[in-house]
């Protein structure tokens, strides 16, 4: 075998599709293949570990198929490979339990200390095999380092997705929740004779708003303002007791008795659930305040469930975005992309008066919009990994209750505003704002940051294409917005 | 509701009847201005007859418990029926209040605590 010929399968398997693990696996069946060898391991030293762990083996067994085998069904092999020394010369041979191999060390400094060991039918190494090895160390290496890290990425996304769908079938999503709560109330207003009642939910910096409401119109504005609402309660002191503050204040709503209950987990304030009387003195019984506690206890129960849900759907977007950047740094020259994409995403969104929560929306789309990438690393089909990871982006995001604004988003951010994008081929208002707008984000950055193929543009020809682009791949009025700001953004 | 105020060996007593609600609060929170004009104010509210205090109602125990404890005075809730108590303590408003059995001993307490 030529030394061209390792290289040449050692890429191909870094660049076709499937998982990682599957595709080392490749790569150790062909170089056993090719090499005509017997026997071929692949050991890798993790950190400060001082054995190296068997991570991949293929084998020809005495009948003469071949396989490969995952470290776990290698039962044949010893799991870890104890050196007295390190080899000082590639495919020096080391002793095993098997007997003698010959190692040569895979390495890239800070990524990857690996042992490829290796032998034919004899216990030798053919002189082809040992020449096209030693000529292709360094190609291997970096293979190896690439499949193993893009495995990690797998293993984490892998992880979190799981995670994130046990949690949302545990929690319930936020539409679930109002749905619950107004169940609740209703349910609390019934059995206490009452004629409304309502939930108001702190915020992040303790501010209250009404959740849920039933019998009480929109038109009743009940003022939760901290120092001059209905209510004095000192959010920031734990276990605080809840007061009305100004009885003319709730008689102005016209109501004629309220009784209003802390909602507090383990000292933490999450709100106030009401219950209000207009036309009738209220009547609380023994019965109704046991009933009003455990339904105050339920509405409890849920409101912390969806704090802890947010907490962990935060998370788990803090951790995509690290996945996000991960994959951009894996490409030469594109390390901080994402970032450029956000900040014009969420400047775009400033200028057009978008709501600010899809302004942030907007900037989280930008950081996350390629995600989907992340999901199908080193994809043979270069076409099927562009066509199909806006959706597989914005399914990982669909998985918690995140903004629909930030999944749509990623979902047409390759969509055209004349209809020739894709995955769907929407045009016009069938793509929503946040979409046109990460579409005209994530394409300026893309050729201000440029890459290996192609070098960065300056601002003004990125300024000068957007325009050029107008009614054909972006939204005019995206355009119109964004020209007088691109260059402030993108320098 | 109905409210009555006396005095009793140097302390005020304030028996309220009916229920304390919002539609109620404004007209006690006048009577509650007058029992605790002047300094020192040493009040009992007799709760005996109260069968219902809403959040107003609980405000309002409240605001004559901080304003009394501010002049130096002292509020005592005398008699405090069962369902009352359960809502001081669900709007945990019952560890800032003080609660005697009956208006004979929040006299006497308020009697023994004068200079």
């Amino acid at each position: 075998m030529r030394p061209e010929q390792v290289r040449a399968r050692a890429l191909e398997w870094l660049t076709a599709s499937g998982p990682a693990e599957a595709r080392t696996a490749g790569l150790m069946t062909s170089l056993g293949q090719e090499l005509a060898l017997a026997d071929c391991r692949l050991y890798v030293r993790d950190g400060s570990a001082s054995a190296y762990r068997l991570a991949q083996t293929w084998t020809s067994d005495t009948s003469g198929s071949r396989r490969p085998a995952p470290a776990a069904e290698a039962d044949r092999h010893e799991a870890q490979l104890e050196l007295a020394a390190v080899p000082s010369a590639p495919l020096e041979t080391v002793l095993t339990q098997s007997g003698p191999l010959h190692a040569l060390r895979l390495e890239v400094p800070g990524s990857l200390d690996a042992m490829l060991l290796v032998r034919d039918a004899r216990g030798g190494l053919s002189r082809g095999a040992r020449r096209a090895l030693v000529a292709d160390t360094d190609v291997l290496a970096a293979v190896v380092a690439e499949l193993r890290r893009e495995g990690e990425l797998e293993r984490d996304l892998a992880t979190t997705t799981a995670r994130a769908e046990t949690s949302r079938r545990l929690h319930g999503s936020a539409v679930e929740l109002d749905q619950f709560l107004r169940l609740l109330i209703e349910l609390a207003v019934s059995a206490t004779n009452s004629e409304a009642g309502f939930v108001a939910v702190a915020g992040p910096r303790g501010e209250l708003a009404v959740r849920a409401r039933v019998g009480l119109s929109d038109e009743v504005d009940i003022d939760l303002t901290a120092q001059t609402g209905m209510f004095d309660w000192e959010l920031a002191q734990a276990d605080a007791p809840l007061l009305l503050r100004d009885p003319a204040q709730a008689a102005a709503l016209g109501f004629r008795s309220v009784l209003a209950l802390p909602l507090q987990e383990r000292g933490v304030p999450l709100g106030v659930f009401g219950l209000v009387t207009m036309s009738r003195p209220a009547a609380f019984g023994e019965q109704s305040l046991h009933l009003l506690s455990s339904f105050a206890d339920q509405i409890t129960l849920m409101l912390d469930n969806q704090r802890v849900f947010a907490e962990f759907t935060e998370r788990y977007l803090v951790v995509l975005e690290g996945i996000a950047a991960a994959v951009d740094a894996r490409r030469p020259g594109t390390a901080g992309y994402s970032s450029t994409v956000a900040r014009v995403a969420a400047a775009v969104s400033e200028r057009m008066a978008l709501a600010p929560q899809d302004q942030e929306a907007l900037r989280r789309a930008g950081l996350l919009h390629d995600i989907g990438l992340a999901a199908l690393p080193g994809a043979r089909d270069h076409y099927a990994v562009d066509v199909e990871h806006p959706a597989v982006g914005a399914g990982l995001l669909e998985t918690v209750s995140v903004s629909p604004v930030l999944v749509s988003a990623v979902q047409c951010h390759h969509e055209w505003y004349d209809g020739w994008g894709f995955p769907h081929g929407l045009r016009g208002d069938q793509i929503p704002p946040g979409g046109r707008i990460l579409a005209l984000a994530a394409f300026a950055a893309d050729m201000r940051t440029g890459d290996p193929a192609r070098a960065a543009w300056s601002v003004e020809r990125v300024i000068e294409e957007v325009r050029t682009r107008a009614g054909s791949q972006f939204d005019p009025l995206v355009v119109e917005a964004s020209v007088p700001l691109l260059s402030d953004v993108l320098t | 509701m109905e409210s009555h105020l006396q005095q009793r060996d140097g302390v005020t007593v304030l028996r309220v009847v009916g229920a304390i609600d919002v539609s109620q609060a404004l007209a006690l929170r006048d009577v509650l201005g007058e029992a605790l004009a002047g300094p020192a104010p040493r009040l009992v509210i007799d709760l005996g007859a109260v069968a219902f205090v809403d959040s107003a109602g609980v405000g309002l125990l409240v605001t004559a418990h901080r304003r009394a404890a501010q002049e130096s005075g002292e509020v005592l809730l005398a008699d405090v029926q069962p369902d009352v108590a359960r809502i001081l303590e669900l709007t945990r408003t019952d560890r800032l209040l003080t609660v005697v059995r009956d208006v004979e001993a929040g006299v006497a307490a308020l009697r023994a605590a004068s200079p």
